[in-house]
């Protein structure tokens, strides 16, 4: 098999019924419909190789969602194609839903009123794990997950960061060879943020598996992510490997001065666009080509104490590329 | 086959005995809902004063009816059109197991647990209406569980049918609101069905209605009123290939909202 996961000229498009607001507006709903077609995804096509991991970006509602959905077969697709590990998603075959998992950050699927480990039976029986085995990796699992100790507690009474990893816990379960991972640290602390990365990447490299993760945390798909694919109002943008994107979108550099003293706003305007000033530090964005002399001049004219170059955050790279093209 | 049928019996207990646990976590307020389902015991207490037969027979029969409303998971249609409309059916839909078979082991837990908390109402038959027992006949008992097993059976279907429309619909279970009132009347829950005209009771015996609690109900309290097994089997076969095709196509359909 060479690729793990296809999507070719994938659409999805849906009707949405609107309505005006108040009595008059509810009375026209009643008697005449009126739909809004929505084209969520138009023809995206990219394919995936088994043990890739690849971030899947967009701005909201760019259709990374819904694009996971069809490929893990839960919406069909209105035109195109997906195919994940040879099989069609949409078809739901036992044998294709025991290899993936999707796991969404803002969805709950482990019994709320029980403890934890009567989800995980479910997960065992439901995917013919015997119990020895689901023994070993749940113990495996949760030690790397560091979750010894809540296995026994009610999933309501676990905190945030316990309930997404426990989620994990239960998605990886069968060892998927396809992991769909839909913003998985939403609303995590940064702590919780890095465990879940590690656990994936870990997971991963152990198990060989494809990943394709979505995520609003530019942290979490520099950390996991070579290559990404970025969508953007329901087409395909971008895919390529991560560095290359910023050099594309990102004709900037990041130049970080300390100052040793506080100086004349007319001095640094010179240098380039003042991103953020905090006190003695300062943050400019410098075109690349211009870079070399702007270090230059800085070291000449400022009262440097330190300086460092950097490529810009990702999120602002994406929202100055997704604001340009409105 | 011997292994796939130990591995179904190993998903279904899994999940039977998930629900076990879930509904008991809740028990308090599953009291109150075996309580909700007791209004054939008010009716009861409306003929003992007025009907034409004697007392013990209507205790009988609202017995019946009362332990036949337990088999009705007609519950399942808000939970699946809940499911559906929220997108939180999705986890279910990637499991390789039918959805459908996790409610159906959510319903025989509830079941297990609202006959266990029904209990002390039952004693209070036997209490209240001295002889209860002495004139049932142990024979008539086969054919009562057959009633409950097609009743419930018929109203998984139905329920699941009625779910699935959620699939095209905005609000699909307002045509359950209707259909209990005409369980209620037509069914035998608030009045044994012979009070009824014969011509309108004709009617009705080509319905599912009267086999879901008058029919059991008064073939278990010894009264003569015919079986009608056929009639309720075809109605389960029809409807539930019907849900099942609306299932299929609302697959298809779903737009997995919000999840």
């Amino acid at each position: 098999m060479d690729y793990a996961i296809v999507a070719e000229n994938l659409s999805k498009t849906f009707w949405v019924a609107e309505k005006e607001p108040g009595f008059l507006g509810t009375l026209r709903h009643l008697v005449r419909r009126r739909y809004r077609r929505i084209e969520a995804v138009r023809g995206v096509s990219f394919a995936i190789r088994p043990g890739e991991i690849v971030g899947f970006l967009g701005p909201n509602g760019a259709g990374k969602t819904t694009t996971l959905k069809m490929l893990t077969g839960l919406l069909y697709p209105t035109a195109g194609r997906a195919e994940v590990l040879g099989y069609r998603p949409q078809e739901r075959r036992p044998a294709f839903l025991k290899r993936i998992t999707l796991v969404m950050g803002n969805k709950a699927q482990l019994l709320w009123d029980l403890p934890v480990l009567d989800s995980l039976r479910i997960q065992a029986a439901v995917y013919e794990i015997p119990e020895a085995e689901c023994r070993r990796r749940v113990g495996r699992l949760a030690e790397m997950l560091g979750l010894e100790g809540v296995l026994r507690q009610p999933v309501r009474k676990l905190s945030l960061g316990q309930r997404m990893k426990a989620e994990l816990l239960a998605a990886l379960l069968h060892l998927p060879r396809v992991l769909f991972l839909d913003e998985p640290t939403l609303g995590l602390d940064v702590n919780a943020q890095a465990a879940v990365r590690d656990f994936v990447r870990a997971y991963a490299r152990g198990e060989g598996a494809t990943v394709l993760l979505t995520s609003h945390y530019m942290a979490d798909v520099e950390a996991l992510a070579e290559r990404v694919i970025v969508i953007h109002k329901g087409r395909l943008f971008y895919d390529g490997r991560l560095g290359q994107l910023v050099e594309r979108v990102a004709p900037h550099k990041e130049l970080v001065l300390e100052l040793s003293r506080p100086v004349e706003p007319g001095l640094l305007a010179g240098l380039g666009e003042v991103k953020e000033q905090k006190g003695l530090q300062v943050r400019f964005l410098v075109p690349r080509e211009r870079l070399v002399e702007a270090v230059g001049q800085a070291l000449a004219l400022l009262p440097v104490r330190d300086l460092a170059v950097t490529e810009p955050p990702l999120e602002e790279v994406f929202r100055r590329v997704f604001s340009e093209e409105g | 086959m011997v292994r796939g049928i130990q591995n179904f019996a190993r998903k279904f207990l899994a999940y039977l005995e998930a629900s076990l646990g879930r509904h008991l976590a809740y028990g308090g307020e599953l009291a109150f809902w075996v309580l909700a389902q007791s209004l054939p015991l008010v009716f009861l207490a409306l003929w003992v004063e007025g009907g034409p037969r004697p007392d013990l027979d209507y205790a009988r029969y609202y017995f019946f009816a009362w332990i036949a409303g337990f088999f009705h998971p007609l519950w399942v249609a808000y939970e699946l059109a809940y499911e559906i409309n929220t997108g939180r059916l999705s986890p279910l839909l990637l499991r390789p197991f039918s959805p459908a078979l996790d409610y159906l082991a959510s319903q025989l837990g509830l079941l297990f647990v609202s006959l266990v908390l029904g209990l002390p109402v039952a004693v209070l038959f036997p209490v209240l209406f001295p002889g209860f027992f002495s004139g049932l006949e142990l024979s008539r008992l086969p054919g009562y569980l057959l009633y409950l097993l097609l009743g419930f059976a018929f109203h998984f279907a139905l329920a699941w049918l009625i779910g699935s429309l959620a699939f095209f619909l905005e609000r699909s279970t307002g045509v359950l609101e209707a259909y209990y009132g005409l369980l209620y009347f037509f069914g035998g829950v608030a009045l044994p069905l012979d009070v009824l005209p014969p011509g309108l009771l004709r009617v009705l015996e080509w319905t599912p209605l009267p086999y879901l609690a008058f029919r059991p109900a008064a073939w278990a309290a010894g009264w003569e009123a015919g079986t009608g097994y056929g009639v309720l089997a075809l109605w389960t076969l029809w409807v539930g290939l019907l849900a099942a095709f609306v299932w299929r196509r609302g697959l298809v359909r779903y737009g997995a909202f919000g999840a």
